[in-house]
């Protein structure tokens, strides 16, 4: 009756022990060190006297550019290189070995890795946000809670980083996938303009009809970038919030899927 | 009285395919095994390097997906994913390489979880293996602190946390000194006595020659002899006929 719920206790139990893995990777630390000291730069926009610095911008919009930056390219960074080494020790033939000879289903441990390294991620966002909060609180004395609204934007994003390094993974299993995923998302960053480049009417052919619709299920960075960034109230932009969110969530599922099924053919020794 | 068959295989093969820039590879590590395990023995699986035991045991086990063949676990068809089986199996690979950030007990309670054990029943059968294994100093100690021997214990443990009927060991005596060699041969007679079947791929011929009810042979992938422990004495030692078996392949 509560099979599923058997399920999600195999995948959390191996999470858990994928995300201890994870934490104990050193240069994940150097990375928190390093975001944390771009974050205490968000202080000074308010220390600085003359309006001209920052082009007359408040402070606390200068100090949420400087938090939104460094927790996006942070979380990439942390999302990627620890995501990797971690599968690298994980996923050996010799741990792996001892996992499938237990009675758990070949897809309970792809998910549960997933779900561990986004337990790490969420573990690094989360003081990077609390940090660029509390610089912001302490300095106008009141609660900015859409920096929280805000920047969980990044985490759904860093969800998406997770599943595309775990994919690659499965197609090639060396550092190569995390070169493969940044390829993506810089791919994925540049889709509108691509998509205004292959959707010219003078050159309407049947190469830049694929081409627009291959673009279409590229994640769209871009723009959820542009919903966080509205949310915080940098750039009033005109996103469609829930398409692209969708759009994202439905990315996530089929790589997810993908993966689950190569990894059978991954486990074959 | 005939006793329970708990592993049976039927021309079991496995042929690994590499691939190659022009073309592919085949390499046949294992072909037309034959073999049946008995409830409450212990058999011995010889062979040397290459033979193909670890191949075998990864079969049995779900790892390895055979090329041909049947397995039969308990009476039942086996297939990879069939987990109600393998609840009912302990399995020790010839090289694993344990989480080194976890305790030992920490380590045994995590594979405890994988079998679903309730909580109590989980701390005493980690209590009794600790102590039966002669680890209780070490139970709150990470695993990367511990010697190769201890760690090679703690694999050895893993595998029986679920209390399993049958008890897969790929080359168990690997870094053991005498000492923990000689609790580890009691540990198999006392598993021997409650009613449990152990598989043991070696290359050790005295531990073999010690422990088990019969031996089976396999060399090239192929089951070369298989029998009773009497008939391999017969012409002095296991050695002796082992090489003899063996060298008859290479001449």
């Amino acid at each position: 009756m509560f099979k599923w719920l058997k399920d999600i206790r195999f995948v959390v139990l191996i999470s858990r022990d994928v995300a201890r893995a994870a934490l104990r990777e050193r240069m994940m630390y150097g990375f928190l060190l390093l975001a944390f000291l771009f974050i205490l730069m968000a202080n000074v926009p308010f220390s600085v006297d003359d309006p001209k610095v920052f082009q007359g911008q408040s402070p606390v919009v200068s100090a949420v550019q400087i938090g939104f930056v460094s927790i996006n390219i942070f979380t990439i960074l942390i999302t990627v290189f620890v995501s990797i080494s971690t599968l690298q020790n994980y996923l050996s033939r010799q741990r792996l070995v001892l996992l499938l000879s237990k009675p758990v289903k070949r897809w309970h441990i792809i998910e549960g890795v997933m779900l561990g390294l986004f337990e790490m991620v969420f573990l690094n966002w989360f003081p990077m946000t609390s940090g660029i909060w509390l610089v912001i609180i302490s300095q106008t004395r009141s609660l900015e809670l859409y920096v929280w609204s805000g920047m969980s934007v990044t985490l759904l994003m860093s969800l998406l980083y997770v599943s595309l390094v775990v994919f690659f993974y499965m197609l090639i299993p060396n550092a190569v996938a995390g070169v493969l995923t940044i390829f993506l998302l810089i791919a994925g960053f540049g889709v509108p303009f691509a998509r205004e480049l292959f959707t010219d009417s003078s050159r309407h052919t049947f190469f830049s009809k694929i081409m627009s619709m291959a673009l279409e299920t590229l994640p769209k960075i871009n723009e959820l970038w542009g919903i966080s960034m509205a949310r915080l109230g940098l750039f009033r932009l005109e996103v469609s919030i829930y398409a692209v969110i969708a759009q994202t969530f439905a990315i996530i599922f089929i790589l997810n899927l993908i993966s689950c099924r190569k990894f059978r053919g991954f486990c074959r020794f | 009285m005939t006793q329970e068959t708990i592993l049976k295989t039927r021309g079991l093969a496995k042929c690994f395919v590499t691939r190659l820039p022009f073309g592919s590879k085949k390499t046949l590590a294992v072909s037309g095994l034959d073999l049946e395990v008995k409830r409450g023995e212990i058999f011995g699986f010889l062979g040397p390097n290459g033979a193909g035991k670890t191949t075998t045991l990864n079969m049995i086990v779900g790892i390895t997906e055979p090329s041909d063949g049947k397995i039969e676990l308990f009476g039942k068809p086996f297939k990879i994913g069939n987990i109600e089986a393998l609840a009912r199996i302990g399995y020790v690979p010839e090289t694993t390489s344990l989480p080194g950030y976890f305790t030992v007990v920490k380590l045994l309670d995590f594979y405890a979880q994988l079998f679903e054990i309730p909580l109590a029943l989980r701390s005493r059968r980690i209590d009794s293996l600790l102590e039966m294994f002669g680890l209780v100093k070490e139970k709150n100690t990470l695993v990367e602190n511990l010697s190769m021997g201890q760690v090679r214990l703690v694999d050895i443990m893993q595998a029986l946390i679920n209390d399993p009927e049958l008890i897969l060991l790929d080359e168990p005596t690997v870094y053991l000194d005498p000492l923990i060699m000689e609790r580890f041969r009691n540990i198999l007679m006392h598993l021997r006595e409650s009613g449990k079947t152990i598989f043991m791929s070696s290359h050790s011929l005295p531990e073999i020659e010690r422990l088990s009810d019969r031996i089976g042979v396999i060399d090239a992938g192929k089951l070369k002899k298989v029998g009773p422990k009497s008939e391999f004495l017969s012409g002095g030692s296991i050695e002796e006929e082992f090489l003899k078996i063996v060298k008859k392949e290479y001449v």
